[in-house]
């Protein structure tokens, strides 16, 4: 559930100077603190045709355009394990198609405990509406060890679809959960 | 044709296969067509080796 004050959505609450990370009432949990990331939002491009949008660390050695994430608050989530990606993704990821991705590194739990749901820039996406993978594999000799939570889309033209306001422009991403 | 198992997360169902290092779930509330289920399954495998190929 969201609280809101006027049309602003709290994001904190503090009791004196302690940050509350869950209110109930009774014992049904009505509110929990979200997550929240301010992406500077980049797009990485092969051969002249962009194959990501918005943030994407897993490639930050290869490409130097994969925006970049600030952390706005520092409560754990994720197993303290590294978002490396909130990336509209294309070729090399949904074949012709686009959609979203959610790459944390190492192995994350599909549950409403990891999140419920991502908001970026004011576009919903659903854990259960996702492809869960997860893979701890070495290839060529580099590892894949993370977990995907994929949002594919019939959409194929760039950059119809994507949540992001434009490149080069941050946007918010709100992680909610269910604990 | 994956053999799979199913879990449950609150009211959805997820279907669960292990396959050539990928484990991969996808949600099959309300499907009863096994052969869309299958074809679900199958793009959500070729989506993930299709990361794996297309990193940098």
């Amino acid at each position: 559930m969201s609280i809101f004050v006027g049309s602003s959505e709290i994001n904190d609450i503090y009791i004196g100077s302690n940050i509350v990370d869950n209110i109930f009432v009774g014992s049904n949990k009505v509110w929990s603190r979200p997550l929240l990331y301010d992406i500077l939002v980049g797009d990485e491009i092969i051969n002249y045709a962009t194959y990501m949008y918005g943030y994407d660390h897993s490639q930050a050695a290869v490409y130097t355009n994969v925006g970049s994430a600030t952390l706005v608050n520092t409560y754990p989530w994720f197993n303290s394990q590294t978002v490396s990606t909130i990336g509209w993704k294309g070729q090399g990821v949904f074949s012709t198609t686009w959609g979203m991705v959610l790459r944390i590194e190492g192995q994350v739990a599909n549950s409403d405990a990891s999140f419920t749901t991502m908001d970026v820039n004011g576009n919903v996406f659903n854990r259960t509406d996702a492809t869960y993978v997860y893979t701890n594999v070495t290839t060529n000799n580099v590892t894949y060890n993370y977990t995907e939570w994929q949002w594919p889309t019939s959409t194929a033209t760039f950059p119809a679809g994507a949540p992001w306001s434009g490149e080069g422009n941050t946007d918010r991403v709100r992680f909610e959960r269910d604990v | 044709m994956f053999e799979y198992t199913t879990r449950l997360d609150g009211s959805t169902t997820w279907a669960c296969i292990n396959v050539d290092s990928f484990y991969i779930e996808v949600n099959i509330t309300g499907m009863t067509d096994e052969n869309t289920i299958q074809d679900k399954l199958s793009t959500a495998l070729q989506s993930a080796k299709d990361t794996i190929s297309g990193e940098g």
